[in-house]
């Protein structure tokens, strides 16, 4: 589902502690309103400014507060010099962002660690995966894969749901927050 | 300024009425630019009869007086300090013309200062004053920040930010240095909001000085001050620092956040305004410090810096962006 932040908020600058929480409260009624829609894609099309409080507290909190369930990514942001201040909202929150520009993904905030970086840029670069595939793409073995996934996964990176394996168990599908 | 001169300013007897007092603080701000260096200094002269809670005081402005935004926002700030707690307080400018006075009125000054405050001859009209408002690109007036007016406040950071890009036209990145400058002062303005608890309104204002190569933007609030905000974030070892350390580490490396993971923004804005190569100005309630960009961060500047002032409370920030 795409959100223009922009309506959202009083006007084209987004800055403070007390404006970052209005509008959190307006996305969550969003988010809860549509239970539905996992991922959201936040278009920064039309916010000339913002500092690093009002991405922290409206965005980046709801990301956190959703991480693992539900995944917020932005796009439409073309002025790099805007991403600086949520860069810093999301390193502070410890919640990464994946900024879409096309099919080019950029992560804001804490980046992925050596060992799981080169499963991210995989998984990004996929609609989806399951634990076999990767392993086989990345040349890893299948237990290895799996903990990368499940890590990237549970630091707010990646999407999992869960689906029928060929075999008829349980496995889970990984995939990228866009 | 003799109090002689006062009496050729076509005011006698208000002044002579005045000069009768004799149990009163007289601060006398002479024929030159006052800075804020200058007006400390000259607080620091009167530190004893400031400290009297029950005497009033008398500020006097020569005629060619000629203040500066950062000495101004802290002449503000400390008569509405003393206005709430009752002590008689007078403006007394000399001269038919006085440039203090004009100056003052056009940053929006007087609409700031409490009534109490007495000011002679008299106030400069509301009406005029309002009139000119706006009318400078090198200028923002005072603009009163007060928690619960958050939302009239939403056009503030742009405002002081559109004032200093136009200034700056020359710099080579302008786009970055636009939220660069943006993300100072919100982060500035919000803490007002959100930390200082401050009963009296803070305010902004900005001053461009082609001549002295610099902008000023001043951010004051007369709340409970910066270090009593901070120090108890800090962890018990951390508080034992003397009160340099702590502001030179609050604007080096922030305030550790509290229990809603917040800090107060302040590394942001220095990490920040250090890309400008701005110096920075903080008085707090009794000592003034500097700090200076260097290539290792924010340094205090320790012979800019002053001690055992006049109290003045709440947080008095000013930025000292250079224009080349």
């Amino acid at each position: 589902m795409q959100i223009t932040l922009r309506d959202y908020m009083p006007g084209s600058d987004g800055w403070g502690y007390m404006m970052g929480r209005q509008v959190h409260e307006r996305l969550r009624e969003v988010v809860e309103d549509h239970p539905e829609e996992i991922v959201f894609s936040l278009s920064l099309a039309g916010i000339e400014h913002t500092d690093a409080s009002f991405p922290r507290e409206s965005v980046v909190e709801l990301a956190r507060s959703c991480r693992g369930r539900r995944g917020f990514c932005l796009i439409d942001a073309i002025d790099p010099d805007l991403l600086d201040n949520w860069d810093a909202a999301a390193v502070k929150r410890e919640q990464p962002l994946t900024v879409w520009q096309g099919d080019n993904a950029h992560i804001l905030g804490p980046q992925p660690g050596e060992g799981v970086r080169e499963m991210l840029s995989y998984v990004l670069s996929i609609p989806s995966t399951i634990t076999s595939e990767a392993a086989q793409s990345l040349h890893l073995k299948v237990p290895n894969a799996s903990n990368k996934l499940k890590q990237l996964w549970h630091e707010g990176y990646i999407l999992r749901r869960e689906r029928t394996a060929a075999s008829g168990g349980v496995e889970y599908e990984y995939y990228r927050i866009k | 300024m003799e109090w002689f001169d006062l009496f050729h300013s076509g005011v006698c007897s208000i002044f002579m009425e005045l000069c009768d007092m004799k149990e009163v603080c007289r601060i006398a701000l002479p024929s030159y630019w006052i800075t804020a260096k200058v007006f400390e200094q000259t607080l620091q002269r009167s530190q004893d009869c400031l400290a009297l809670d029950n005497m009033p005081l008398i500020v006097v402005f020569h005629k060619r007086c000629k203040i500066m935004v950062d000495a101004a926002a802290r002449l503000l700030s400390l008569a509405n300090q003393l206005a709430t707690r009752n002590r008689p307080v007078t403006f007394a400018f000399d001269g038919i013309w006085n440039e203090a006075m004009g100056y003052l009125a056009r940053i929006n000054f007087f609409n700031l200062l409490s009534e109490q405050v007495k000011v002679v001859p008299e106030r400069p009209d509301a009406a005029l004053i309002s009139h000119h408002q706006d009318n400078n690109h090198s200028l923002v007036e005072f603009i009163p920040i007060h928690p619960s007016e958050q939302e009239a406040m939403l056009a503030v950071p742009r405002k002081l930010t559109d004032a200093l890009i136009l200034a700056m036209e020359a710099h080579p990145d302008m786009q970055r240095l636009r939220h660069t400058a943006f993300t100072i002062f919100a982060e500035l303005i919000d803490n007002i909001y959100n930390h200082s608890l401050t009963k009296l309104d803070g305010f902004v204002g900005l001053q461009v000085y082609r001549a002295g190569d610099e902008v000023q933007v001043v951010v004051s609030d007369s709340g409970v001050g910066l270090l009593q905000t901070a120090r108890p974030k800090f962890p018990s070892n951390e508080r034992m620092r003397n009160d340099i350390e702590l502001i030179a580490k609050i604007f080096r490396e922030g305030v550790p956040w509290d229990g809603d993971k917040r800090g107060l923004g302040l590394k942001q804005c220095a990490t920040k305004a250090i890309k400008l190569n701005a110096r920075v100005n903080v008085r707090l309630a009794n000592f003034n410090l500097e700090l200076a960009p260097t290539e290792r961060g924010y340094q205090v500047s320790e012979k800019e810096c002053s001690w055992n002032l006049p109290l003045l409370q709440g947080t008095h920030i000013c930025f000292y962006f250079p224009l080349t």
